[in-house]
């Protein structure tokens, strides 16, 4: 199970998938909670843009390199509101 | 029409306008190679040129424009020097594309050569790739990819993707925002990549080829730096509308001018009149006025519209006579009324050809005379007050008035003596003189029957005259005065053989009150003097071709200029002076000799406008 909605946060696990952006995103459009990305060791395009679209707040850092360095600027250095409203 | 139809309705303008912008580019970058503004611009119109000729089965052309905007993307981030010639044959053909698709559909030869340019171009590409991935391995490369919606459907995964190319540093992943979760579509891929990568071009190249035109790749030479302005791609500052619709406006006010001119007319001659109703005269006289003219100024188009024309012209008709000719234009952001523009094209494209034909001497010629081998023609517009000149200038031989004096008798234009008689100004206007052709064989460029006197007659339609300025051994330069816009033409009434006429108030230089006893005659013609100057005077009605009316003791006649004489004009009366939207002739009447067009009158008579000088001449 790659993304387990709780009550205060959604947690990212192992590898997310593209059949895992539609929970993702479920799990957001019933109430949004930061999402957790700390134990994702991988991530599909539709996984990270369901958090890009959606401006979800993320936590936690991934251990990957690729995410952690590469895909994760996105996210954090680009908080919600900004850009990505334009 | 259908969809397709419509769509490509809709190349055929927008593709014009994408060519003519490029090729204006293109001649700003022939100044100032560095001009990054302009390079983006030119790259951005193949771009679009390339997207938009893709939606129609051109493969051929695609290509093209696929092969030259490489080779554009590849200098861009060398900084090396733009490739303008190849550049400017692809637009060239590209024009010749949107010719053949408004009419039968591209020929074979326009797909041979379409298909020859876009390999001379891969080759070229090729050769300066290697070069430039051997030069600066230390750059950038960045990759700017967008995948289709339907990504996610197709089984791909963008960012894995991403993750692939090689010597990936730094990645940019935008998604379009969605502001209600609820009816967020996961499955439709609304990504936008940017990746910057520390490889070769080529390297990076082969990792995205596949990709096709979802992924663009442009070396930059400096660190990541913000993403460049992105073409506007719906720009609402701006609006197309339809010209005929613009044209039903614009006839709307100028009949709007006409009820405004009857009204006063009919106010101002009460004697009753209020100061109240003096006042509402006087506002609607001026907010009709700013209407007009706020009209008049939408028809306004830039000159350039007419000298982008040109470029491929000259290059076809100088190689054509076998003349090494570069064009320049200067002006182009000059606007002129749109059927000003439109009946500019025909009379500057005999200029230019008669340019080409008579005035430039051929390569060899031109280094005998001590002039540089190429030849340079010039269109060139400015602005002089209300008016608007347009000029054509060559550097060729000049007129040969010789040449002209003699070709001038020879087809019994004028006498012998009369000719050698004439001063050099007078010698020159004889070209324009109808029947004359200097050319002593007719040939494909300038034969075609048109002369000199057609060029005059058609800018003569637009309110404007003909100069010339000759300077022998050294060129020629025609000079076009046009009106800067239509407007209100101010107008006096006269009558003629009891009719009465309209004649541009411009065109009388001055009005005498003739009596009988003043009249002398010479040589079967009448004549009266004013200020120690002999004036010829005609009678109006006659020219006309109108029945004679009862002489009487004292009439007034309307001086006019004709080649720099005055001559008089017997009419039977003088009527009011005003203002009024003077309509073109059209049609069977356009080329009615002595017309120059119609008004209404404020009581919705509609009035002939005179050329007294044509008239008179």
């Amino acid at each position: 199970m790659s993304v387990e909605a709780r009550a205060e946060v959604i947690l990212l696990t192992g590898e997310c998938r593209l059949e895992d952006a539609e929970p993702l995103a479920a799990a957001l459009a019933e109430r949004m909670r930061p999402v957790d990305v700390s134990q994702c060791r991988e991530a599909h395009a539709a996984v990270v843009q369901a958090l890009l679209s959606l401006g979800a707040e993320v936590v936690g850092t991934p251990a990957d390199p690729f995410l952690r360095d590469l895909v994760a600027p996105n996210w954090t250095s680009k908080p919600l509101g900004e850009e990505t409203l334009l | 029409m259908d969809l397709q139809d419509e769509l490509l309705q809709q190349f055929l303008i927008e593709g014009r306008e994408l060519v003519e912008r490029a090729t204006a580019d293109v001649s700003a970058l022939k100044a100032a190679p560095q001009d990054r503004g302009r390079l983006d611009a030119l790259f951005r119109s193949l771009h679009t040129l390339k997207g938009s000729a893709a939606l129609f089965d051109l493969p051929a052309l695609v290509r093209l424009l696929h092969a030259a905007e490489e080779r554009l993307a590849a200098a861009r981030q060398a900084a090396g020097p733009p490739p303008l010639g190849p550049v400017t044959e692809t637009l060239d053909l590209t024009e010749r594309w949107l010719d053949a698709l408004a009419g039968g559909g591209p020929s074979g030869d326009l797909i041979e050569s379409t298909s020859r340019l876009a390999a001379r171009l891969d080759a070229a590409g090729g050769a300066a790739a290697d070069e430039g991935s051997a030069e600066a391995p230390q750059g950038l490369v960045r990759v700017v990819y967008q995948p289709p919606r339907d990504a996610y459907f197709r089984g791909e995964d963008p960012l894995a993707i991403a993750r692939g190319l090689p010597g990936l540093v730094r990645l940019s992943v935008a998604a379009e925002p969605e502001a209600t979760p609820a009816a967020y579509d996961p499955f439709a891929c609304v990504l936008k990549l940017t990746a910057w990568c520390a490889a070769p071009l080529s390297a990076v190249g082969a990792a995205v080829r596949l990709l096709g035109d979802e992924a663009q790749v442009v070396a930059e030479a400096a660190a990541p730096s913000p993403e460049p302005a992105e073409a506007p791609g719906l720009d609402l500052r701006t609006l197309r509308i339809e010209s005929a619709r613009l044209d039903a406006l614009a006839g709307l006010v100028d009949e709007l001018v006409v009820a405004k001119n009857a009204l006063l007319h009919l106010t101002g001659a009460r004697a009753d009149e209020t100061r109240a109703m003096a006042n509402a005269r006087a506002a609607l006289d001026r907010l009709v006025g700013d209407l007009h003219a706020g009209v008049t100024d939408l028809r306004l188009v830039d000159l350039g519209r007419l000298f982008s024309r040109f470029p491929r012209q000259v290059r076809e008709m100088a190689e054509a006579l076998g003349k090494a000719v570069d064009l320049t234009t200067a002006g182009d952001g000059l606007k002129l009324d749109k059927a000003v523009i439109e009946g500019l094209y025909e009379p500057v494209l005999h200029l230019v050809r008669n340019a080409l034909d008579h005035g430039v001497e051929t390569p060899a010629a031109r280094e005998a005379a001590g002039k540089p081998a190429r030849a340079t023609l010039r269109l060139a517009a400015r602005a002089q007050g209300d008016t608007v000149l347009v000029e054509v200038t060559d550097d060729g031989r000049g007129l040969d008035l010789a040449r002209i004096r003699q070709k001038a008798v020879e087809r019994g234009l004028i006498a012998a003596e009369a000719a050698a008689a004439l001063e050099d100004a007078a010698a020159a206007e004889l070209v324009f003189l109808p029947g004359f052709s200097t050319a002593a064989t007719v040939s494909d460029v300038s034969g075609r029957g048109v002369g000199m006197d057609a060029v005059r007659a058609a800018v003569g339609r637009l309110g404007g005259r003909v100069t010339l300025r000759s300077q022998p051994g050294a060129g020629l330069t025609v000079s076009l005065a046009l009106p800067a816009r239509v407007m209100l033409t101010k107008l006096l009434t006269v009558v003629a053989g009891g009719e009465r006429f309209a004649a541009p108030l411009e065109s009388v230089v001055e009005l005498h009150q003739v009596s009988q006893a003043e009249l002398t005659e010479i040589r079967a013609e009448r004549a009266y003097v004013r200020r120690e100057t002999v004036i010829p005077l005609l009678k109006l009605a006659e020219l006309l071709g109108l029945p004679a009316a009862p002489e009487p003791a004292r009439f007034p006649a309307l001086s006019v200029e004709v080649e720099g004489a005055p001559v008089g004009l017997q009419v039977d009366a003088v009527g009011e002076r005003w203002e009024a939207p003077m309509r073109p002739l059209a049609g069977l009447l356009a080329d009615y000799p002595g017309v120059l067009g119609t008004v209404t009158e404020g009581d919705g008579r509609v009035l002939l406008v005179l050329d007294l000088a044509e008239l008179a001449g």
